[in-house]
């Protein structure tokens, strides 16, 4: 059986009108930052995961999560830095789990040897230097691996990760350099 | 200076973004071949840091991610602009918080006043008179209602009047009603009837009792004839 619904056709459908009409405008508004923001939250995702596929799902998953707020975002401007953010946790809790993962499986059982250190030549010459380097950066505290990863990012200067991050210029000098020190000593 | 020294310098300075050394650092390095060595190999080693971090940092972004991101739009539930943020929400819920909490705070209990003597609470009503031609005028507590001034905070009491401890007087009546309170404990015959509760039974409600038919009869109509 066929239900019939009648519509008043007076103010329901004026507000249905203005409802849409405010979406399309966030909507468009939205675009424009997405295309602005979109790939450096999949840079950052990438930063962290160093996997493209996954920090493809993961900056989707963060730009879609900004979309469904996106309305409470009084300063457009700051979209930039909190999409990072986003980008950034979730990045960072993709990469968790899937390391317990990966310890679940395979960590109890190998039994751990160290090498003596190689040194830079050597490193380099093995081309094994990124894979080092990825690790070394896991090891960083949260805080230290993001402003590496912004400041690595071209086109961003400190001053625009200072912004980014709202933090003062000299604690993204000094985040900088504890990271770059302790990388360059666990590399070393 | 000590060649451990100058190695942390050399490493903080590259990892400062290529700082230059201090003089005596400078001139220990050029001094001391394995200090040399290890300049020269922190230099590599910065620069490869530096190379491996752009490189990880600047991936080429996959052409399917916004197109990929709109179609994702399209399915995302969208929220219209609300008129009211949450936070607005939030400082509306506070001040409907304060307005009913504030007004019960101002009347918070002062510490309660001891009533020493029938007389005395009496006078100092009388002597300092509200504007509005009403005085409040305590009662002699019976034992009972000494327990709950005693316990009860002011605020609610004034509130919830308690058994006849607060009296609203007029002020022309003041007076009388002083000397009225003043002799009560002589006239114990009228303390007795003006503190003994009411019968129960005098205010309660008129019942009326439903109507009975006994009995009912009920006829058909008789046909009139024409």
């Amino acid at each position: 059986m066929q239900e019939l619904v009648l519509n008043p056709p007076g103010r329901a459908l004026e507000a249905d009108t203005g409802q849409r009409t405010a979406e399309d405008a966030l909507r468009r508004e939205f675009e424009l930052c997405l295309a602005e923001c979109g790939p450096l939250a999949f840079r950052v995702a990438q930063g962290v995961l160093r996997n493209a596929a996954d920090a493809e799902d993961v900056a989707q998953e963060a730009l879609l999560r900004a979309y469904r707020k996106f309305h409470r975002l009084r300063d457009a401007k700051r979209f930039r830095a909190w999409l990072v953010r986003i980008a950034f946790r979730l990045a960072l809790d993709r990469w968790r789990s899937a390391r317990r993962r990966e310890r679940r499986e395979t960590d109890w059982a190998v039994p751990e040897h160290r090498p003596a250190p190689p040194t830079v030549e050597e490193i380099a010459v093995s081309n094994e230097f990124q894979a080092r380097l990825e690790r070394a950066l896991e090891e960083l505290p949260d805080k230290l691996r993001l402003v590496l990863l912004l400041s690595a990012i071209q086109g961003y200067t400190l001053e625009e990760v200072s912004g980014m991050l709202g933090i003062p210029m000299g604690t993204v000098k000094s985040r900088l350099f504890f990271a770059r020190r302790q990388l360059a000593e666990k590399l070393r | 200076m000590s060649c451990q020294r100058v190695r942390r310098e050399i490493t903080e300075a590259f990892a400062a973004g290529g700082r230059p050394l201090s003089p005596e650092a400078s001139g220990h390095v050029e001094a001391c071949a394995a200090c040399r060595d290890f300049y020269n190999e922190q230099q590599k080693l910065f620069r490869l840091l530096d190379n491996g971090l752009r490189a990880l940092a600047n991936h080429a972004v996959p052409p399917s991610l916004l197109p990929r991101v709109r179609a994702g739009l399209d399915q995302a539930p969208v929220v219209s602009r609300s008129w009211m943020s949450g936070w607005s929400l939030a400082v509306l819920a506070c001040a409907v918080v304060l307005a009913v909490v504030l007004p019960q705070v101002r009347q918070r209990p002062q510490p309660p006043a001891k009533t020493q003597g029938t007389t005395q609470t009496v006078a100092r009503s009388v002597e300092n008179p509200p504007a509005d031609g009403y005085s409040t005028q305590s009662v002699p507590p019976s034992p009972v209602t000494r327990r709950h001034s005693a316990t009860r905070p002011a605020g609610c009491t004034a509130q919830v009047p308690p058994a006849a401890l607060e009296v609203i007087v007029l002020a022309e009546e003041r007076d009388a009603f002083a000397r009225f309170v003043a002799k009560l404990p002589v006239e114990q015959d009228v303390a007795v009837a003006l503190t003994r509760p009411a019968p129960e039974n005098a205010d309660r409600p008129i019942e009326i009792a439903l109507l009975q038919i006994k009995s009912l009869e009920v006829k058909p109509l008789e046909a009139t004839e024409e």
